[in-house]
């Protein structure tokens, strides 16, 4: 086995406790508040007479005690099968699989992209920390930075989609449309465009800052003088000394970020009306639907495992002197 | 005599207000040794950066510098090496020490990757880093201080230059592997024919390996002549008081740690 394939197995291993915790936790906080997915249920349908609650409990299995009910769920969790959404009337596990994909798509781009528009902008303000160019740009991602991500979306969508029709106004794609193929693709990829400028606008400007102040630090480091002192050019200097030190912390924050990112599109997937996994989630609550939320809050925890993961895999790759100590 | 390598005339350095250097004038031979001795803040590093071309950009300079020797100004890195005293400061830490020295080579010799690469190695193998191909892909810190300081005069070298600054650059290492980087540097500048100026507050040293010794102390060249001259007939009180401060082990233990008294000076 190539080492880091068996590094990958260890870690994902070691975090399976991590799993276990938020689990149990998320179980006791469900069942710690008041009502169950009947009540919501008949707040929904609305009349419904107290016999048929029980039968529709004893159905869901609700009026069993809730040691029996977690058993019955990690059990079934064991075999790979994350249980019955009674909100959806579906297997958990199939509708998650269709909401994850639209989520993962919405935050690798929009992360990538904030990542390095960001951290480009952030060289070219860190380059000469205190020229016009330098103030230009941090006053600008700090301006960016305090505008939330929700207004964004909605003034996006007023300009774009309501004023110039140039970009559909919400949903990831146009609804039986036929389309196949690359008319899918791209069909998909203008729905995607307002959402993730939204989302990645916010967050660039703070990997700009990020990777500004620390090239702002580096320039101070004795090792720059020696540089400059060897006669490289002031570019080299920049893009293969400075900004190759100063991106390691930034990366790190990718790692930090994936969580966030998670997060922040409840609100965003809300904005543009898409059926993404932050809605998901949000809906499971809504309905009480406790194996519905468990297991979105389990996909999301392995994904932000699988993120930080990736992000030590890559700054081994970029530190050696982490490299040397694993 | 012939043209001066380097010739200084009324060099002023001020800090914002603080002078470090005051109308300092000195000339040096080309192949010729100059030590510049003196204590903390006496302006002596100031002096070897201001040749150099890197004092801070808030330092304000007067008078002249000149290479009468060079065709051109002097550049770094091609004209000018400079080795500093910190060899752990001297090295990016996530740059491989072959690709560090390569990329010098590169910038002043106009040889492709490969070339540079095993000119790289070449001069790795000059400063005595062992098997030097296989630790081209090393990092900084897979290395000793020692050897540190040694690559970095590698790539001060890489440029071919015809003068080493070298700013107290056994300050921060151990006595064993001090004399190692000073035998080597002796060497290297024999084998080259390079100028050689270096900093330091180790007079031992300077008189060993100095030909010439120009002594500093508040920003003012007090002295400046051979070192024999200098060191055996000081005029200057100043240096008379340094070398009795130095400690030598045949010399009476009570007058070893003698303290210079500033008042009595000038």
């Amino acid at each position: 086995m190539p080492p880091f394939v068996s590094f990958f197995l260890r870690r994902l291993l070691g975090a399976l406790p991590v799993l276990i915790v938020v689990l149990v936790g998320s179980f006791l906080l469900l069942e710690a508040a008041s009502g169950d997915a009947v009540d919501s249920y008949v707040a929904r349908s609305g009349a419904m007479d107290a016999e048929q609650m029980a039968q529709l409990r004893q159905e869901w299995g609700l009026d069993q005690g809730p040691l029996h009910r977690f058993r019955a769920y990690a059990s079934a969790l064991a075999q790979g099968d994350l249980g019955w959404s009674t909100a959806f009337e579906r297997p958990v596990g199939s509708v998650i699989a269709e909401r994850l994909p639209v989520t993962l798509l919405l935050m690798g781009i929009a992360t990538a992209l904030a990542f390095f528009l960001g951290s480009l902008l952030g060289v070219l303000a860190g380059a000469r920390p205190g020229s016009f160019r330098d103030r230009f740009l941090s006053i600008t991602s700090l301006a960016l930075y305090a505008v939330p991500g929700f207004w964004l979306g909605l003034v996006l969508i007023v300009i774009f989609a309501v004023d110039l029709r140039w970009l559909p106004i919400g949903g990831i794609e146009t609804v039986a449309s036929g389309k196949s193929g690359l008319a899918r693709i791209g069909d998909i990829a203008a729905h995607l465009v307002l959402p993730v400028a939204s989302l990645a606008m916010v967050y660039m400007a703070l990997y700009l800052r990020l990777m500004r102040d620390r090239m702002g630090e580096i320039w101070r480091d004795p090792f720059v003088r020696a540089l400059e002192a060897r006669g490289l050019s002031r570019r080299r200097i920049v893009w293969r000394h400075v900004a190759r030190n100063a991106v390691l912390p930034v990366v790190t924050m990718l790692g930090l970020q994936a969580a966030a990112m998670l997060g922040g599109s409840v609100v965003v997937e809300s904005v543009f009306a898409i059926p993404g996994f932050g809605r998901l989630a949000a809906e499971a609550v809504a309905r009480r639907d406790t194996p519905l939320l468990l297991g979105v809050i389990l996909c999301s925890a392995v994904t932000v495992i699988i993120a930080n993961l990736l992000v030590d895999l890559a700054y081994g790759k970029l530190d050696p002197r982490v490299r040397a100590g694993r | 005599m012939s043209e001066p390598y380097l010739r200084i005339r009324n060099l002023t350095v001020d800090y914002g207000g603080t002078a470090a250097l005051q109308d300092v004038s000195l000339q040096l031979a080309k192949g010729g040794r100059l030590a510049l001795i003196g204590e903390s803040g006496s302006g002596k590093s100031t002096l070897a950066m201001a040749i150099a071309g890197l004092l801070p950009r808030r330092a304000r300079s007067g008078g002249t510098i000149e290479f009468p020797a060079l065709p051109r100004q002097p550049s770094l890195g091609k004209d000018i090496g400079v080795l500093f005293q910190d060899p752990s400061g001297s090295l990016d830490p996530v740059m491989t020490i072959g690709d560090q020295i390569a990329e010098v080579v590169m910038t002043h010799r106009g040889l492709s990757w490969i070339s540079a690469r095993l000119m790289a190695a070449e001069l790795l193998d000059r400063v005595h880093i062992p098997k030097p191909l296989s630790r081209l892909n090393s990092y900084p810190h897979e290395f000793s201080g020692g050897q540190k300081q040694r690559i970095a005069l590698a790539a001060a070298l890489a440029g071919n230059p015809s003068l080493l600054i070298a700013d107290e650059p056994t300050s921060a290492l151990d006595t064993v592997v001090q004399r190692h980087i000073v035998n080597l540097l002796d060497e290297l500048v024999r084998d080259n024919g390079l100028t050689l100026l270096f900093v330091t507050h180790d007079i031992a040293l300077a008189s060993e390996r100095a030909d010439t010794i120009g002594v500093l102390y508040k920003g003012k060249l007090v002295e400046c002549g051979p070192t024999a001259g200098v060191l055996g007939e000081p005029e200057h009180a100043y240096t008379k008081a340094l070398i009795a401060t130095h400690i030598s082990l045949d010399m009476p233990r009570r007058k070893r740690l003698a303290e210079i008294n500033a008042d009595g000076l000038q």
